[in-house]
């Protein structure tokens, strides 16, 4: 029997910065190579600037690698044109940042529906994943509110259900916890596992936090752009 | 959860930082309808003026210097409740008397019109009954009753240039009673509304100045009974339709009379005679004649044979057969025995004809000739008698004696056997010569026969004038009707008002939308995370783009409604500025407020398309915009060095541009002269804008300058933010360009006022009269004649009235006044500059019968829409037009309106225009001079008004037009300092932190202070020598046209203000920015 093959192949990839003044470009990733599979959690940690959110906006298709290719469910992504690597972050990936980014302007309700927005409109069905999403979250009752209207804990909690509005089946988080005290980060990281669990999502979360990089199945360690 | 939802919640979280882009957007939309609106006011005023000096006026025929019978007004018929009026128009200076019989209030060039009851159908009456006028009594308009201080039952008293049917300057016309008095009673002051008080069938200026009378009395009074020179129509009809029917039934309806025509029958001799009481009858009316007889009497001073001479002698020049079987022919003359008798002549022999042709000032010359006596006849054959025409002075004298004719007369030469003949035989030709030479001596541009004579045949007289009637077309001789309604009553006026003043306001428009596009960046920016997790979230760059592009399209919306309506309140203040404060620009007139609907659309149309516009200048880059930046909080408007390099080739091209710009325009004249420099200095403007561009880049990536001081560390700071430091120096830049370069077209009139080169040709006065002056007041003959004492130098010109086509006329003109000059005299005095073209003697170089025109510049590219080489057609006396080519133009100079033309060429076209009306006199001692003029010239209505005076209300519209734009690219460049402040502000608010460590690490709160201002006073510093530096380049060649020069005060004046107000807003912005403690920001970062 075949193994499965991985929803995410990352193989050779680099990533150079161009310094200033025209010297030599600065590497910050090199000739990484990585598989993540169907459902898996995957924590990166490393010390500052050894790439870890190099190479999870790479994975995001929020960024291009230097050199080398990334494979996404059978896809190479450096094949995409930028509406296709769009509707691909919109329909496949979900993002949680450190900081919520959500939209002042909107509800919690509409801004975890703001993505369903990017390739159509919104359906009743979206809505009703929104609301049960966001019941599952604890924020049921908070639907009407704005995000002013929220704390720090619940504005994340709002930003993991937008990225799961969509459901992907990637699901990337930059220091999803970094912004938190200790035990609503110690909430939100019990909740991205449950989640994982419960969606089937496979989860990648860059983290600086031993304990969120605890609750994932496997842990990456990244040292000067290379796995340690 | 919609699109549309996003949007409007997005425009109601961010209100507050949208109302300055609003309120940008409402700016602009406002300036825009509010100018276009202007035109709508303009456009109505000429429409509601037209209303008032047409009344239902469609179409009228206009003579000049000629006359028709007021019964052709009967004969016309224009259909069925068609109306026709005549109509006699004179000229007329007035004046009111005060108690003591000192002249109290002068008027000049006054319309006197004879009116009689059918004037009426042409007024929008609202009495049922028309004012009624007895013999002696006046109708006034508003304006005459002003200037004159005149009301109902007030005296005053007009004096009218006398018109005669033969034009003053023909050959033995008489120059004396010239002028004739009329005492008048107002009988009304008649309502422009609605009784057509402001009748004019000309465009102009301001209203005339009118004087209404009874027709029958005012015939009386100018000697021509029962003429009219205007004829009014009306009918059912389009007036174009009117136009084409009315010529027409002209065509049937006209009879000789008319034409001042007269077939006299005189069965006795047999013979029917056609003359006219013009004395001469000219080429086109011989041509259709077709008479078999033509005959070209003239006076001879002397006929001498030897020592023997007779005086003052009718000699005639025939046609073949004229004599029956004896034809003169070359300089063979067939004399009477009278004549043989009384000089002994025998045939053979010769004799001298001595005979005066009149220059064109009345100069009189004697000339003579010499004929071979070839036969003789009988004293007197039938029908010889008739041969003399109607010479004034002459006819009606019983004695020879007694002759008062238009040449020097002699009465001590009149011998008893001259007397007797006269007794005996009266004008019977003592001589007869062949037509061909006596028209080579004595035809002129009058005519050139005097009798056209038929063989009597019962019915003749009736076939004569069927044949002539069909022959000759009235239309020669000025009888013609034109559409005067049509144009008048679109409004045309002579510029695009609406666009003139979205020129004006240009810089308002440019900086409203800069500070709005630099608003909504603002409020991108704030927004830049946001952005940036909308793309990570998987909506594309364009999505996102078109989503701002969505808010921006509901603010430019309602900035461009609301604008619109705000457009119409800067309308109001802009016409009321005009019809106060700015009246020079439209020639002290006034203009009504006005909107049309359509209008105020096209305002929302061009408000909201250029604040979309400017909104997508904005966010276009956000298409290429990266997530991961934006999440960071970098808006999308990063530099990079590939804009590095298209703005260091933008600047070469430019400079190499401006230089090649420069260069080819360096000889050319006027117009493309100063278009090219502007245009380079625009390139040069581009250059410095690139430059700042470039160096702002360097800067940015820590190239320039060193970081040894805090000025320095300010300068870099400056590049941080290139896109809204370069809007701050364009703005600036563009703004002192605009200004500085506008400024230079300001005109001096007193500038070298007294100079042959300046606007006033060096001359004192610039005269104009209503009674034409027949003699050259250079000699001392003319000013003899005229009663002028002490020597005189000027310049006379004839003058063909038409449209004021000056600056203070706001209607578009078609037909200019024509002025006749010999160009000679201003060549000699190097009179005026010519702008373009070889200077006066181009007038003298008439190719393929085109005459050339020398005119004002300003008129000929405002008012005439034409340049150097352009041909125009322009009606001649005889009903036909000729071409005029623009062959100069004069730069800034008091004949503004005017065509200028050779003498020459004016009484070819316009024989009938007599005398001068147009004077340039040169004086050193000009109050004694207009002390002296003003007193013997009197009676010709003579107004002067000092050269320099004349110029200055020319100019005086070119520097309101400049004092508008000043104006309203002042409060532009309000805005602009304004626009540098919210910059200050925005930069410093977003790096409190940074400014909160270096307060951390020692510096002073002045320290920042500086810091700031050193920032951001670079900038000012750079759009200025930006803008003060591609200024002076744009004006370099208009500096040296006459009136003209760098205007220092002015540079001063707005750099300086510029600087004050822009480090204020500056140091504004900072103290509020930098207000309170900053250290709680560095917790913030």
């Amino acid at each position: 029997m075949a193994a499965a093959s991985p929803l995410l192949k990352l193989e050779n990839v680099s990533r150079e910065f161009p310094s200033a003044e025209g010297g030599d470009p600065l590497p910050v990733l090199r000739a990484l190579s990585m598989e993540v599979a169907h459902g898996e959690s995957v924590a990166v940690v490393g010390p500052s600037g050894c790439g870890k959110s190099t190479l999870l906006n790479l994975i995001g298709t929020l960024d291009q690698p230097t050199s080398g290719s990334i494979t996404f469910d059978g896809r190479d992504l450096g094949e995409l044109d930028d509406n296709e690597l769009a509707a691909l972050r919109n329909r496949e990936m979900g993002f949680i940042f450190q900081s919520h980014h959500l939209l002042p302007q909107c509800t919690v309700m509409e801004n975890v529906l703001v993505p369903t927005l990017a390739q159509g409109s919104v359906t009743a069905t979206d809505e009703d994943r929104a609301r049960r999403l966001l019941q599952r979250v604890g924020l049921g009752e908070r639907l009407a509110h704005r995000p002013g209207q929220l704390s720090g804990g619940e504005r994340q909690r709002a930003a993991v259900v937008r990225a799961l509005i969509n459901e992907p089946q990637l699901l990337l988080a930059d220091e999803p916890t970094g912004a938190l005290d200790e035990a609503t980060a110690d909430k939100l990281g019990q909740l991205l596992v449950e989640l994982n669990a419960e969606e089937n999502l496979t989860l990648i979360t860059v983290t600086h936090s031993p304990d969120l990089a605890a609750r994932m199945a496997r842990t990456v360690k990244l040292a000067e752009g290379k796995i340690a | 959860m919609t699109r549309l939802r996003l949007i409007l919640s997005s425009l109601r979280h961010h209100a507050r930082a949208h109302i300055g882009t609003l309120l940008g957007a409402v700016v602009a939309a406002a300036v825009l309808t509010g100018s276009l609106v202007v035109g709508d006011s303009v456009k109505r005023t000429l429409q509601d003026q037209a209303e008032q000096r047409l009344g239902y006026v469609q179409v009228a025929v206009e003579q000049h210097d000629r006359f028709f019978r007021a019964d052709l007004a009967e004969r016309v018929n224009l259909g069925e409740m068609a109306r026709t009026s005549a109509l006699l128009k004179l000229n007329a200076a007035g004046y009111r008397e005060n108690e003591d019989g000192q002249v109290a209030a002068r008027a000049n060039n006054i319309q006197l019109i004879g009116i009689d009851d059918n004037f009426w159908s042409f007024a929008m009456l609202k009495a049922i009954k028309p004012p009624v006028l007895d013999e002696g009594q006046a109708l006034i308009n508003p304006r005459l009753a002003e200037q004159l201080g005149l009301k109902e039952g007030d005296e005053f008293r007009l004096r009218i240039a006398k018109p005669s049917v033969l034009p003053r300057d023909a050959p033995l016309s008489v120059a004396e009673d010239l002028t004739t008095r009329l005492r008048l009673t107002v009988a009304k002051v008649s309502s422009p509304i609605s009784e057509l008080a402001n009748f004019s069938l000309r465009p102009g200026a301001t209203a005339p100045y009118n004087v209404f009378v009874p027709l029958s009395w005012l015939q009386d009074e100018a000697d021509l009974p029962e003429r009219a020179n205007i004829l009014l129509g009306w009918s059912l009809k389009t007036p174009s339709q009117t136009l084409v029917f009315a010529n027409e039934q002209l065509q049937l309806a006209w009879r000789l009379a008319d034409a001042e025509l007269e077939l006299m029958e005189n069965e006795e001799d047999d013979v029917i005679d056609l003359r006219t009481d013009r004395i001469f009858l000219d080429a086109p009316m011989i041509q259709a004649a077709e008479a078999p007889l033509t005959a070209l009497t003239y006076i001879a001073n002397n006929l001498k044979y030897g020592t023997n001479a007779t005086p003052y002698s009718m000699v005639t020049g025939v046609s073949s057969n004229f004599l029956g079987h004896i034809t003169p022919t070359d300089d063979n003359m067939v004399i009477t025995e009278w004549l043989a008798d009384d000089l002994q002549v025998k045939p053979g022999e010769q004799i001298t004809v001595d005979y005066y042709v009149l220059g064109l000032n009345r100069q009189l010359e004697e000339r003579s000739h010499t004929f071979t006596v070839s036969g003789t006849l009988d004293t007197e054959q039938p029908g010889w008698r008739e041969l003399m025409p109607n010479f004034p002075g002459i006819v009606d004298r019983d004695n020879l004696r007694d002759w008062n004719p238009g040449i020097d007369f002699d009465s001590g030469r009149v011998r008893d056997q001259d007397e007797d003949y006269w007794k005996q035989h009266r004008g019977t030709p003592k001589a007869f010569i062949a037509l061909e030479t006596a028209q080579k001596l004595w035809a002129n541009r009058y005519g050139e026969a005097t009798t056209l004579r038929f063989r009597h045949d019962p019915g003749k007289l009736d076939e004569i004038e069927s044949v002539l009637r069909e022959n000759f077309d009235p239309a020669q001789i000025g009888l013609r009707f034109r559409d005067v309604r049509t144009e008048a009553v679109t409004g045309k006026s002579a510029n695009d008002f609406g666009g003139l003043f979205i020129g004006l306001s240009f810089f308002l428009v440019l900086a409203a939308l800069i500070l709005m596009g630099l608003l909504f960046v603002f409020a991108v920016e704030q927004r830049a995370p946001q952005i940036g997790t909308l793309l990570a979230i998987g909506f594309t760059g364009k999505t996102v783009r078109n989503l701002l592009l969505s808010e921006g399209l509901v603010l430019a919306l309602l900035g461009a409604g609301l604008g619109a309506w705000a457009g119409l309140g800067y309308t109001r203040v802009l016409v009321d500025l005009l019809n106060s404060d700015w009246g020079g620009a439209i020639g002290n007139g006034s203009i009504v407020y006005h909107a049309e609907p359509l209008t105020v659309v096209f305002g929302v149309i061009g408000g909201l398309a250029v604040a979309l516009f400017t909104i997508w200048l904005t966010v276009r880059k956000l298409a290429q915009a990266r997530a991961i930046t934006l999440i960071q909080g970098v808006p999308a408007d990063s530099g990079s060095g590939h804009t590095g390099r298209k703005a260091l080739i933008t600047a070469v091209v430019c400079v190499l541009g401006a230089v090649g710009l420069g260069l080819a325009v360096k000889d050319a004249q006027g117009q493309m002269k100063a278009g090219g420099f502007f245009g380079a200095g625009m390139l040069l403007l581009i250059s410095c804008l690139c430059v700042c561009h470039l160096w702002l880049g360097k800067m940015a990536t820590g190239g320039g300058a060193s970081f040894a001081t805090l000025g320095a560390m300010g300068w870099r700071g400056s590049a941080r933010r290139r896109g809204r430091s370069l809007s701050c120096i364009g703005l600036l830049a563009c703004g002192v360009f605009m200004l500085v370069a506008v400024g230079a077209f300001r005109l001096d009139p007193n500038d070298g006022a007294k100079e042959r080169w300046s606007g006033t040709g060096g001359f004192a006065f610039f005269g104009q009269s209503d009674v034409p002056v027949l003699y050259d007041l250079n000699t001392e003959t003319g000013r003899d004649e005229m009663a002028v004492n002490g020597p005189l130098s000027l310049v006379q010109l004839r003058v063909r009235e038409g449209d004021d086509a000056s600056c203070l006329n706001l209607n578009q003109t078609r037909e200019p006044r024509v002025l006749g000059v010999d160009p000679a005299q201003l060549k000699d005095r190097k009179a005026f500059t010519i702008a373009k073209g070889d200077g006066w003697s181009v007038l003298e170089k008439s190719e393929d019968e085109i005459v050339p025109a020398v005119v004002d510049m300003n008129t000929g590219m405002w008012a005439l829409h034409v340049k150097v080489g352009d041909v125009i057609d322009y009606p001649n006396e005889t009903g036909g037009t000729f071409q005029i080519r623009i062959a100069g133009f004069l730069a800034n100079s008091m004949l503004q309106g005017d065509l200028v033309i050779s003498e020459k060429n004016f009484v070819k076209h316009f024989p009938s225009a007599s005398g001068y009306r147009v004077f340039l006199i040169d004086s050193d001692n000009p109050d004694a001079t207009a002390e002296e003029l003003s007193f013997s010239l009197e009676d010709y209505g003579l107004e002067l008004t000092p050269a320099s005076r004349r110029l200055a209300e020319f100019s005086q519209v070119q520097n309101t037009y400049l004092d508008i734009f000043q104006a309203l690219g002042g409060l532009a460049l309000l805005l602009g300092s304004v626009g540098l402040g919210v910059v200050v502000l925005r930069n410093v608010l977003e790096r409190r932190g940074e400014l909160a460590l270096l307060q951390a690490v020692g510096f002073r709160k002045g320290a920042l202070h500086w810091l700031v201002l050193a920032e951001h006073g670079g900038l000012l510093v750079l759009g200025l020598v930006g803008g003060v530096v591609s200024a002076l380049l744009a004006v370099a060649p208009s500096l040296t046209a006459p009136g003209q020069g760098l205007p220092f005060d002015l540079l001063q004046w707005i750099v300086g203000g510029i600087l004050v107000s822009g480090l204020f807003w500056t140091w504004l912005a900072s103290i509020a920015a930098l207000r309170g403690p900053l250290l709680p920001a560095l917790r913030s970062e």
